[in-house]
């Protein structure tokens, strides 16, 4: 479904490669991390949107996809102040969390 | 083994009435006490990743390690651009009093036994820091960024007593009530 890009320095490439892929329709849909939460905790996201997470929490945080198995998305540790991007590429529903705080868990519900 | 853990942070709870009887304490008490508390955490933490032999008990301590040293780098690093000398009080003699004891009975204790008895200590140690963090040092703390600082750890306490109950509940083979990843 979803297509990881990590850390700042991937950020700023994946924003170049972006720049000539969005259509006019597509969001960038922004996602803070503080308080221990993800703000929003649940996305409404369309296929060529893309998703930001910040951390703007003072603790590190990770953004992985929950699936045992084959997670779609592992941002690594975000420190505070650090981003993760991906892209939509396809309709689904991902449950996502903090894999260093396992009480932080939130919603990507993805459609055409 | 639960009745040890809560009698060691009953003496919290008496040096915390002290201060809530009289004017709460000062910034720099405050600031004492913060660093104290994640010392405190730091410790046990350390040693319950060394001597466990239990997976998930063992990332738990690691992630205890980890935030509260990451808390305290922050605290430390408000109190020098406030120029506020943390100051030593009761509350955070208390605080130490609970710790020595603590950590001499985690010394006394192995395997799944020292798994219990660290996991059931840090749900109470976390949930009388909440309780200190709400009653006491937002409400008395006078600096604006040392409140705000305060605020903002606030929920990481919350997460950690948590996970913590998460874990105590798989420990002792009941379903926990705590969320996870839900």
């Amino acid at each position: 479904m979803a297509k990881p890009r990590k850390s700042l320095a991937a950020l700023v490439a994946g924003l170049v490669l972006l720049a000539g892929s969005l259509s006019a329709s597509a969001k960038d849909i922004q996602v803070k991390i503080e308080g221990m939460s993800f703000v929003p905790k649940n996305i409404q996201a369309k296929v060529g949107d893309t998703i930001t997470w910040t951390n703007q929490d003072i603790l590190p945080h990770t953004v992985t996809d929950l699936k045992k198995s084959k997670p779609l998305m592992n941002s690594g540790t975000l420190l505070p102040g650090a981003s993760f991007q991906i892209k939509v590429l396809r309709s689904g529903n991902i449950h996502y969390g903090c894999l260093l705080h396992p009480t932080m868990s939130a919603q990507i519900h993805a459609g055409k | 083994m639960k009745f040890f853990a809560l009698s060691s942070l009953s003496i919290l709870a008496i040096s915390l009435s002290a201060f809530a009887a009289t004017q709460g304490p000062n910034d720099a008490q405050i600031a004492h006490i913060v660093v104290t508390a994640n010392a405190i955490d730091i410790d046990a933490g350390k040693l319950a990743e060394g001597k466990t032999k239990n997976a998930e008990v063992k990332k738990f301590a690691q992630q205890m390690v980890t935030d509260h040293s990451a808390v305290n780098e922050q605290a430390g690093a408000l109190a020098k651009k406030l120029g506020v000398t943390p100051e030593d009080n009761d509350t955070s003699k208390s605080l130490q009093t609970g710790a020595t004891e603590n950590i001499s009975k985690l010394n006394s204790l192995s395997g799944a036994a020292f798994d219990k008895e660290y996991v059931a200590h840090e749900v109470a140690y976390h949930q009388a820091v909440l309780d200190t963090i709400d009653k006491t040092l937002i409400p008395s703390a006078t600096n604006g960024e040392l409140k705000a600082l305060i605020v903002k750890v606030r929920p990481a306490i919350a997460a950690h007593l948590g996970h913590a109950k998460m874990l105590d509940a798989k420990l002792s083979g009941k379903k926990s009530h705590a969320h996870k990843h839900g």
